[in-house]
């Protein structure tokens, strides 16, 4: 990759700030040493740390947050939810199983609407948050959970509820327009929420193909699955079964197989047993599966499917009994780790 | 080319930064933050190209002031505490200092609301002033202090119709938000909401949010990211709004701006004198060719302020009003062939 034209004031900015992927940023890199433009141009972006910058810090309330278990999900608390690159903070009004039922908590108050709750600046989370967008409530998985700053006080609960119910008196004018500004912040917190609410990462899983079916009509047996393969015969039935995914490098062989094509086969992913679902999206485990992902080298999504997989291969080989504790089977895993 | 030689290629910070939310997270972190910060505000600023709020020139003293607004707000914290990753750290960070810079300059427009409103306040009878500069009805005898939040305000300021002055888009100095009398109903609507005295700063973030002033979201971008990543105006073609915005500004001009004589031409804005002569039959050649002319340039400058799709969005919209003009026209229920013009023709 090698930059033909100056890169942009924001690329270059990346650049110095490591924000660049690693191609990326040497290209750039290459191109800075032999232009002078962009040599000045970057040196007048490292700019001088003043003495001043010592005097400002995060606020004890997120560090503390941030250093803390987060403790599961109940109605009241400001968590900060976040996936894939994108995060927020959201108030829980409910929690019912492995979702939420959450409005959006934004700083902003003179941009609220109709449907928007304010609390008062003298509240416990007014520093991070002082409008709620009641009108925006999304159900969201609990694997978006990340931190919680705690509960919101009392009365803020009790105005939301009866916002929710429709009761409580709006105080900020409804958005009629596309062009009122407040309009634009909406879209753009509804369009951050909707993507929040459908964080997952589990693949879709075929409905239309049955592998075991399959191979039954093929006259496959299980043997020869672990053959062409190259997996152990357990690992074969459990694959028919389609309750551990098929190794990425025997895909064409169990395409050629099955007669299938390797896109067919791939939409077989595995259906996991919800209780190792919940458990890996439990906002206790997340950080440090997140660590893992990390050190791993991997994707968030990708870290917890690959972990899913295993752990269900695990039992899928130990054949245990019903009554897993999955919480359990998940910090194993992650002392292991 | 630049011919001067420049320093030698910096240092990225490189994989130092990629911890840097962790880092702040931890309670470190802060001076490369400020770092990042202030060379966001450059950015933000095209490098001092933007105007400075207070009309000076740009300099590492006013970068530091915007550097400093953006840490005295807890901007930071309330972006420590959202962002995913690092790269939701660095997007969040230039959107709040972009904003952060907008809303500064929308202050200055704050400033000569507060003044006219002042003004208006003192010459009309319905308002007294009490010594400590608060306002409420003359009609009350003794109301107290506002106690209530100030944005339960906001509603009252809506529910006033509001009567905007005609002012040409191309005329030197900038019009008035409204009327003096919008001024004078939109105040009574908010201290009769209010039901108490209620200072001047309030009055002016009333009103001024009701006229599209307010200040800018802290952290959330208007500004959309396409699906290459750019990031480009959120109101572009193919986008409601867009086509709204530009559907109310090509009206706004066909019912202020333009002369009849003006309307029966916007079908022929890129057509020759000849064929204008010869459709409408007003005028000869040379007298319609210079007519198109003064008509291109005339929505030039109008649309001067405009992107190219949207100066496109408003000629469509433009041809189309004529379109609606000529076939509602009684004389032409035969259907008068409209000439078929380009969008691009003022570009």
């Amino acid at each position: 990759m090698t930059w033909s034209s100056h890169p942009d004031a924001l690329v270059l900015s990346n650049w110095i700030d490591g924000f660049l992927p690693v191609t990326e940023a040497a290209a750039v890199a290459q191109h800075v040493a032999g232009c002078s433009t962009c040599r000045v141009a970057a040196a007048d972006g490292l700019v001088p740390v003043t003495a001043q910058s010592t005097e400002f810090g995060v606020s004890q309330l997120v560090l503390d947050a941030f250093a803390s278990l987060p403790p599961d999900p109940e109605p009241g608390q400001l968590w900060q939810v976040a996936w894939a690159g994108s995060g927020d903070l959201a108030l829980i009004v409910d929690v019912s199983g492995p979702t939420v039922t959450a409005v959006p908590a934004e700083p902003d108050v003179h941009l609220a609407d109709d449907q928007t709750v304010l609390v008062d600046a003298a509240s416990r989370v007014a520093p991070l948050a002082r409008a709620f967008w009641v009108g925006l409530r999304h159900e969201l998985p609990q694997r978006v959970l990340h931190t919680c700053f705690g509960s919101v006080d009392d009365d803020a609960l009790e105005r939301v509820m009866a916002m929710l119910d429709g009761t409580e008196t709006p105080t900020s004018p409804p958005i009629t327009s596309v062009l009122d500004e407040r309009s634009q912040l909406r879209d753009a917190i509804a369009s951050r929420f909707d993507q929040l609410s459908a964080a997952t990462w589990l693949q879709p899983r075929s409905t239309a193909l049955n592998l075991e079916e399959r191979a039954r009509a093929l006259g496959i047996r299980p043997k020869r699955v672990a053959e062409a393969l190259g997996v152990a015969p357990g690992v074969a039935t459990a694959i028919l079964r389609q309750r551990q995914s098929i190794p990425p490098d025997a895909l064409p062989a169990a395409a050629a197989l099955f007669g299938l094509s390797v896109e067919e086969l791939a939409g077989t992913a595995m259906a996991f047993e919800p209780g190792l679902i919940d458990a890996l999206d439990r906002p206790c485990f997340r950080n440090r599966l997140l660590r893992g992902a990390n050190t791993a080298g991997m994707s968030e999504a990708g870290y917890r499917l690959d972990a899913a997989t295993r752990l269900a291969a695990r039992r899928f080989r130990s054949q245990s009994a019903d009554g897993v504790d999955w919480d359990e089977v998940v910090e194993e895993f992650l002392v292991e780790s | 080319m630049s011919t001067r030689t420049g320093p030698p290629p910096p240092e990225p910070r490189g994989s130092g930064a990629a911890g840097l939310l962790d880092a702040l997270r931890g309670g470190g972190g802060i001076e490369d933050y400020y770092r990042f910060v202030l060379r966001a505000v450059r950015f933000a600023t095209g490098r001092g190209n933007l105007p400075h709020p207070e009309g000076r020139k740009w300099d590492e003293d006013s970068y530091n002031d915007v550097a400093q607004d953006f840490f005295a707000k807890d901007t930071h914290t309330k972006i420590v505490s959202r962002a995913a990753d690092d790269g939701d750290l660095s997007r969040m960070t230039r959107v709040a200092v972009k904003n952060l810079v907008r809303s500064q300059l929308r202050q200055t427009k704050r400033g000569k609301l507060h003044r006219r409103l002042r003004t208006i306040l003192r010459e009309t009878d319905d308002f007294i002033e009490d010594p400590a500069g608060w306002w409420g009805l003359a009609t009350w005898t003794d109301p107290g202090v506002l106690q209530r939040n100030e944005y339960e305000l906001d509603s009252a300021a809506w529910s006033v119709d509001v009567t905007v002055p005609y002012w040409r888009p191309d005329a030197k100095y900038e019009g008035p938000l409204a009327d003096r009398p919008s001024f004078i109903s939109m105040v009574i609507a908010i201290l009769e909401r209010a039901d108490a005295r209620v200072d001047i700063g309030t009055l002016v973030r009333v009103v001024a949010d009701r006229f599209g002033l307010p200040g800018l979201p802290e952290f959330e971008s208007i500004d959309v990211p396409n699906d290459a990543g750019d990031v480009t105006y959120r109101r572009e073609p193919g986008d409601t709004a867009a086509s709204v915005e530009a559907v109310a500004v090509a009206e706004e001009i066909w019912l202020h701006q333009l002369s009849d004589r003006e309307r029966r031409r916007i079908p022929y804005l890129d057509a020759g004198g000849r064929e204008i002569a010869s459709d409408l039959g007003d005028r000869g050649k040379s007298a319609e060719d210079d007519a198109i002319k003064r008509l291109q340039a005339k929505l030039r400058t109008l649309l001067a302020d405009l992107n190219d799709a949207d100066r496109g969005g408003v000629v469509s919209h433009l041809r189309a009003l004529a379109l609606e003009q000529v076939e509602g026209q009684p004389d032409n229920e035969g259907g008068l062939a409209v000439h078929s013009g380009r969008e691009d023709t003022i570009r």
